[in-house]
């Protein structure tokens, strides 16, 4: 019964594809494309939009709607747990987005102009958190944490956030830096100013987008990370996903619902932000 | 004039010594936080810690066995009532005295029936002086550790772990071939509109990306639980209702959902980036849609689908989360293995780590093969 469920669901959406590739001018391949990108966004939104509307439901229920009320947002707010998890999650997510891209910034520069072959191998490095599994991230983490004798909180959450994070800013600094053209580094010398007023003048205002698309990449991995955390943050702390993650087990209340509507409206708003900034930085080009 | 060319290029890499500088601090945060952690990880997964022994009423084990364990610490054979950190033998009992400074600490271990059937503490003489106690602990004679290949021994002996193994091996790539077969047409789609709307449609695609995973993932619990709302819906249509949650079927489309995002960008990207001139030219030559596709855009966007493939498949593959809140027990996946493991065993733990590493070690090289482009990571907004 379930495969039939999943057949008839599936069977129209692989034609729909097939079509999507033919000659563009079609009209069925218009229609085909339309109707293959609207399923794809219905899959994609409806567990977010089901989401938000139970967070404004009355009863308890996740699948019965009794009504509109503000209830589960009300409690989310007087939740301390929940508030305190949340409270971490931004601060930390801050704290280690800008230290990260400070961090970051600063070695990509450093990195750029060292020579080919260990600039390689740092390079190898860096991709290492970038590929490896999150969980083996996490546990040699907290290996090496025991070792140092570190005890598990606050302070090695953060360190681990910094750590999976700075790969992030190097990867989206580097790019920028290979496009600038070194002479502006060189002119800025040459009309005598120092090294550290051209590199301020020259080199930062010339990979900023870099900068902040790894700020922003570094502030969504830490917000978005559950498993390194759940490892590194220790007994006591939670952040939002140790939260949620157990939760899950003894059985969520709408309360989540809401955190969760909060939290997409926040990311929608951010996002809509960065394309509305995107089109100036071209035409500054 | 001669001198002065030759001068200027030693200049320029004074210069760039010192800007080379900044990435210092750097190096040594890599070589202690990511290096040094995964040596670690490889270390503990060899070795075996010489810890104290617990023998416990009721245990399961023999005599022989907890010799074994007593030498392993350094422990010699003398006869009763020997030094701190011997033992003596009797038939089938081991009497212990405990390797402590300043005390004499004597246990003696009954076995009978393969269990540990009575556990005393005795006096110098050998009367009893409790026999009330429930667990001792041997402390260790030597510390340090041992090289071994056990752990890995242990794990490949195992059925129940190669069954999870190769069931975490089998969901994550139904994942990635679900995830690649969805996200390509969207991303081809999406890369050949012609609408203005195309970078802010694009972007729509990959929003839940930004979300917490986990959110994400309860998301869809909410969707698919007993009481749900898809059930409440196909009982509105009359449709008897469906037992979603805690199946592997769950799981899969849970972690689809999670990444497909990430498998969409990374095509999107090449695809967009692809040049128009070469499809142009192939229908110049005669070839129909079809054939370009197969023979010009596919070859063309490796680099974006092996990408998508490398992200969809390293965090699916460990993936506990997911598993553990929408799967039930017989969709177990190796990420809960290790987390377990990770609480009371760390050593056993970090072998089954770097056997996932190795494994990804692997499927990396297979796919670099292909992969000429830095992709991973790169544009990600």
């Amino acid at each position: 019964m379930q495969f039939l469920y999943v057949a008839i669901v599936l069977l129209p959406l692989l034609v729909a594809a097939l079509i999507s590739f033919n000659d563009p001018k079609r009209r069925s391949t218009k229609i085909s494309r339309a109707f293959y990108l609207a399923v794809v966004f219905i899959f994609t939104y409806v567990p977010i939009v089901v989401l938000i509307i139970f967070s404004f439901n009355s009863a308890r229920s996740t699948g019965v709607w009794e009504g509109f009320s503000l209830k589960w947002y009300k409690e989310l707010f007087n939740d301390s747990q929940l508030m305190s998890a949340l409270y971490t999650t931004v601060v930390v997510a801050f704290i280690s987005a800008i230290v990260s891209t400070v961090f970051g910034t600063f070695a990509s520069i450093g990195i750029f102009y060292m020579r080919p072959k260990i600039k390689n191998a740092i390079m190898n490095i860096t991709y290492l958190p970038v590929l490896n599994a999150d969980i083996i991230t996490g546990v040699s983490l907290v290996l090496f944490f025991n070792l140092v004798s570190i005890p598990l909180g606050y302070v090695t959450l953060l360190l681990s956030h910094i750590c999976f994070s700075i790969p992030y800013v190097i990867l989206s600094v580097m790019p920028k830096l290979k496009q600038m053209d070194n002479n502006l580094y060189e002119a800025a010398l040459d009309l005598g100013s120092t090294p550290m007023t051209a590199l301020r003048k020259v080199i930062i205002p010339e990979i900023s987008p870099g900068i902040v698309s790894g700020f922003l990449l570094a502030l969504t991995m830490s917000i978005d990370d559950f498993v390194i955390s759940f490892f590194t943050a220790g007994p006591v702390l939670s952040n939002l996903s140790i939260e949620i993650y157990s939760a899950t087990k003894r059985g969520v209340t709408p309360e989540f619902n809401a955190i969760s509507a909060i939290m997409f409206v926040v990311v929608l708003t951010i996002l809509i932000i960065i394309n509305a900034r995107k089109p100036k930085d071209e035409k500054a080009k | 004039m001669r001198k002065q060319v030759e001068n200027k290029p030693k200049e320029r890499q004074v210069q760039s010594a010192g800007r080379s500088a900044f990435g210092y601090p750097y190096v040594v945060f890599a070589i202690v936080f990511i290096l040094a952690p995964l040596f670690l990880i490889v270390f503990y997964s060899i070795t075996l810690p010489k810890s104290p022994v617990s023998i416990s009423l009721g245990e399961k084990c023999t005599v022989d066995a907890i010799v074994d364990k007593l030498e392993f610490i350094g422990y010699t054979e003398e006869a009763f009532p020997g030094n701190a950190g011997t033992y003596s033998v009797t038939e089938d009992t081991v009497s212990i005295v405990n390797f402590r400074e300043n005390r004499f600490e004597c246990y003696s271990v009954r076995v009978k029936d393969g269990m540990v059937y009575s556990l005393t503490e005795l006096n110098k003489d050998g009367s009893v002086f409790d026999d009330t106690m429930a667990s001792v602990k041997v402390l260790n004679k030597e510390n340090g550790f041992v090289f071994t290949i056990n752990h890995f021994k242990n794990f490949f002996s195992s059925t129940v772990y190669i069954e999870v193994f190769l069931r975490s091996i089998y969901i994550a790539l139904i994942s990635t071939v679900v995830c690649l077969l969805i996200g390509y047409p969207t991303a081809y789609i999406l890369a050949n509109m012609q609408s203005r709307f195309r970078n802010f449609l694009s972007v729509l695609f990959v929003l839940p990306m930004w979300m917490n995973f986990l959110l994400r993932t309860y998301a869809w619990r909410n969707l698919l639980e007993k009481s749900g709302v898809l059930n409440s819906f196909l009982s509105f249509l009359g449709l008897p209702e469906q037992n979603l949650m805690y199946t592997q079927g769950a799981v899969i489309l849970c972690m689809v959902y999670n990444f497909l995002p990430f498998m969409i960008l990374p095509i999107y990207n090449t695809l967009s980036k692809l040049d128009k001139s070469m499809i142009e030219a192939s229908h110049d030559l005669g070839a129909n849609h079809y054939q370009t596709l197969i023979k010009v855009v596919l070859p063309n966007s490796v680099p974006g689908i092996v990408s998508g493939i490398t992200m969809t498949f390293v965090p699916s593959i460990t993936a506990f989360a997911v598993s553990r809140i929408m799967g039930g027990t017989e969709s177990m996946m190796i990420g809960e293995i290790i987390e377990r493991q990770f609480k009371y065993d760390p050593w056993f733990g970090s072998a089954i780590s770097v056997i996932i590493m190795i494994l990804l070690l692997i499927s990396m090289v297979f796919l670099s093969k292909y992969d000429k482009e830095e992709t991973v990571g790169g544009g990600l907004i």
